[in-house]
């Protein structure tokens, strides 16, 4: 296990960077949130995703398009990650996932299964119960801390 | 072996990147850089990151200055922390401009930082860019030669509640409290309220010197995807120091300052590309002071009567108010950026009260001190930065402003111009190097303040900026080297002479400077950063042309921890001698959980402070003395999210 710690913090000092000029618009944070989204949608869905994000800006189709088969509509799409709140009535919930950003939205909109947003500055993931079985979504165990029972 | 060992690595970093955890953890950590929105366009860069803010303990923005190379944070004689150009001391400066959320919070009147923002508390502050560099390129402000950007917690991030108390050994005290929430329609915002109260005096001539006072900080920001909003308010009140005082010992004095503005801000297109900006600022000083011994009030005196235009009171009431509006718009192509836009400033400059009473009790109402109230300044600017390939950029830049003012003075046209370029030859090492030619106006300080010898004062010149500078990297894994040369020569400088401000035209100010920097990581959670600095200038020193720092931070367990030595040159000006400045930092934070944490900062702790230069007496009467501008002080501050 010894062996195992030092190799994983060897490879965090291998990655970890220095940058001499950042020349090029920096994206790394939406990269995590895309490898983040990739996770999650594979874990819930088990086959190729695809993804449908209501007015996507240029910079996250261009990152998020390296790990998804992207969609222009909701209708293509078997999972939507709305995560400007902007996603219309008209999305039908037929054989598709709904992931929000928002805490507040998924507790008040069934639609969406789980969220992915900021809590007291710590990035934090949330799976209802209840929405994970009608959805039959099973997950596997590194995602039993988050996922909550509401009663719904 | 070695292939053997390079494949396990590989895939056990696979493994490890594929946890969500880790994943999240990643998330955050590479988030808390705060490097989203660095521009190596504008300028030569240095960031305080949201780490660096946090284990550092930085408490408010003048922590920040007092280390920053080529810059000396000394308190002006009203008492009021202000930023000169290293070797020099001026009491309000001009040429740097400070931001918040892109919202230049200059003051209208002086275009220094106002009374109260540069004491801006940094517990709503995500992180900080300081930009060597001309800010009006790419910002469309008044010029500058370097600028910072700060920029608040962004809601969407924060999403939740934070508490902050802090007690230091003076008595000096501050409460804040910072809530931020995540609407249903896409709407974030964040407000923020602190109260500080500031207790400090200096001795002078067995006389105090009270320098207490009190600010309050409001802050709103509301952001939807391509819209920001925010509104700013800032006021304080505070004892005068020593003033206007010809024996630099006031009888009484106060001064209040109130400074708001208003900024809205809509990005339109797909890529955000065109962007429309408008902004009201206000801002209100209030001064008043008594002096049985007399006040050096400038624009009021008058050589052939000074004895009965010499003040022993005087009472201001100044306002000011700036409309501002920008729009511009990027086209981009894979390897061309173009921006062009357009800006409008209007200035308006009110005096409500301006009166004196003299040695025979005669109260005189003064007025406006000159004609001039009223300013506006229309600009267009363009910047093109051209990909030659992956190794090198190249960047221009041209602004064009147009002044018409008021009261008799003259219009005129400014024409501001940049080259530059990026070079990265290497993977660990690139060259960076910029060649600027600017202006910088006179302001309404500088007219209400022009010399009272020379009726034709008023029509000053504009100051001429040329300079150029190159900025060497290594960076590596775990290290980061660099080495920054500028070199600056000043035409018509706008210096504050005994009788007001003057324009140097009869030879050129020239200035060098050298700044060595070197950040080494010694692990994931421990930082190491040297810092060392040089100034040759043509003029005679009256301020430290030599410093730097060594910053050390560490996190471990549910402790984090820092200390820091900032180092300030010794120097003689006239009869003075300021010895060296070795100020010497020590704290810690232990976090009891995620969410509460107390904090224990020791600051100037070999109590070898700075110092800062003044003058009693009247014109060039009158002896030099220096003052030390900060105290020896231990801060204890709790920190409760919820």
């Amino acid at each position: 296990m010894k062996i195992f710690t030092l190799l994983l913090t060897l490879i965090s000092f291998a990655f970890s960077d220095q940058y001499v000029f950042l020349v090029n618009k920096y994206d790394k944070e939406i990269e995590y949130e895309a490898k983040i989204i990739l996770k999650i949608a594979t874990s819930s869905l088990g086959r190729e995703i695809k993804l449908f994000i209501p007015d996507i800006s240029e910079q996250e189709k261009k990152i998020y398009s390296e790990y998804f088969n992207l969609t222009k509509n909701c209708e293509t799409a078997n999972f939507i990650f709305d995560n400007k709140g902007s996603l219309t009535n008209d999305c039908k919930k037929q054989n598709k996932l709904f992931f929000t950003n928002n805490y507040k939205k998924l507790m008040e909109n069934e639609k969406y299964y789980g969220a992915f947003f900021w809590s007291k500055s710590r990035p934090n993931i949330v799976f209802i119960k209840q929405r994970l079985e009608a959805n039959s979504v099973l997950l596997s165990k590194e995602y039993l801390k988050y996922i909550e029972d509401i009663n719904e | 072996m070695y292939k053997y060992f390079i494949y396990l690595f590989l895939f056990i970093n696979i493994l490890y990147a594929q946890n969500i955890d880790t994943l999240l953890q990643e998330y955050e950590s590479n988030t808390k850089k705060s490097l989203k929105t660095v521009d190596e366009k504008l300028g030569h860069v240095k960031i305080y990151s949201q780490k660096d803010l946090k284990l550092m303990q930085y408490t408010t923005l003048t922590d920040i200055l007092k280390e920053f190379p080529i810059n000396n944070l000394n308190n002006n004689k009203f008492g009021i922390s202000n930023l000169s150009l290293s070797g020099s001391k001026t009491d309000v400066s001009g040429f740097f401009r400070f931001f918040i959320n892109d919202h230049e919070v200059s003051s209208t009147y002086t275009q220094s930082s106002s009374l109260s923002w540069i004491n801006l508390p940094l517990d709503f502050i995500d992180y900080i860019e300081v930009y060597r560099g001309n800010s009006s390129f790419a910002l469309g402000s008044d010029a500058g030669i370097f600028f910072i950007r700060i920029y608040t917690k962004n809601p969407m991030k924060e999403n939740g509640s934070q508490v902050v108390g802090t007690i230091a050994s003076h008595g000096t005290n501050s409460q804040s409290i910072t809530h931020t929430d995540i609407l249903q329609n896409g709407w974030s915002y964040l407000s923020y309220f602190n109260n500080t109260k500031e207790h400090d005096k200096r001795t002078y001539n067995n006389n105090t010197l009270e320098n207490d006072a009190q600010r309050r900080y409001f802050y709103l920001n509301m952001q939807k995807e391509n819209t920001s909003i925010n509104f700013g308010y800032t006021d304080v009140k505070k004892d005068n120091y020593i003033g206007l005082s010809l024996d630099a010992n006031p009888d009484s004095g106060e001064i209040e300052s109130k400074d708001y503005f208003f900024d809205f801000t809509q990005n339109f297109l797909d890529d955000k590309s065109l962007k429309v900006n408008f902004a009201y600022d206000f801002s209100e000083v209030d001064y008043e002071e008594k002096n049985s011994s007399g006040l050096e009030v400038l624009p009021v005196l008058n050589m052939a009567s000074l004895g009965t235009t010499i003040p022993k009171e005087y009472y201001q009431n100044i306002e000011l108010k700036k409309y501002s509006g920008l729009l511009s718009k990027t086209f981009s192509t894979n390897k061309n950026n173009f921006v062009v836009g357009t800006t409008f400033q209007n200035k308006k400059y009110f005096t409500k009260q301006n009166r004196t009473v003299n040695f025979l009790n005669i109260t005189t109402d003064v007025g406006q001190f000159t004609p001039f109230d009223e300013e506006t300044i229309s600009s267009l600017f363009v910047q093109d930065d051209y990909k030659f390939d992956d190794k090198l950029s190249l960047i221009g830049n041209a602004k064009f402003d147009k002044f018409k003012r008021d009261g008799g003075l003259d219009d005129f046209t400014s024409e501001h111009y940049r080259v530059g370029a990026i070079y990265t030859p290497f993977k660990k090492f690139g060259i960076k190097s910029f060649y600027t030619k600017t202006s910088l106006a006179p302001t309404f300080y500088n007219i209400d303040y022009a010399d009272i010898t020379d009726s034709n004062s008023y029509n000053m010149k504009n100051q001429e900026y040329k300079y150029y500078s190159v900025e060497g990297v290594y960076a590596d894994e775990k290290s980061r080297f660099s080495i920054l040369y500028t070199n600056v020569k000043i035409e018509n400088f706008i210096y504050f002479s005994p009788v007001g401000f003057i324009n140097i035209d009869d030879h050129t100010i020239k200035t060098q400077n050298w700044i060595f920097d070197y950040t080494y990581e010694l692990s994931a959670k421990h930082k190491l950063q040297l810092n060392y600095y040089r100034t040759s200038l043509s003029e005679t020193l009256n301020n430290s042309s030599k410093g730097g720092y060594i910053k050390f931070t560490g996190e471990f367990d549910k402790f984090d921890y820092f200390t820091s030595l900032i180092y300030r040159n010794g120097y003689s000006f006239t009869t003075v001698n300021v010895p060296n400045s070795y100020n010497f930092n020590l704290g810690a934070t232990y976090h009891f959980s995620k969410d509460i944490s107390i904090s224990l900062k020791g600051e100037n702790l070999l109590n070898k402070s700075t110092k800062s230069l003044y003058k009693d007496g009247l014109f060039d009467t009158g002896t030099n003395f220096a003052l030390e501008d900060y105290q020896r002080e231990v801060t204890l501050s709790m920190k409760w999210v919820f």
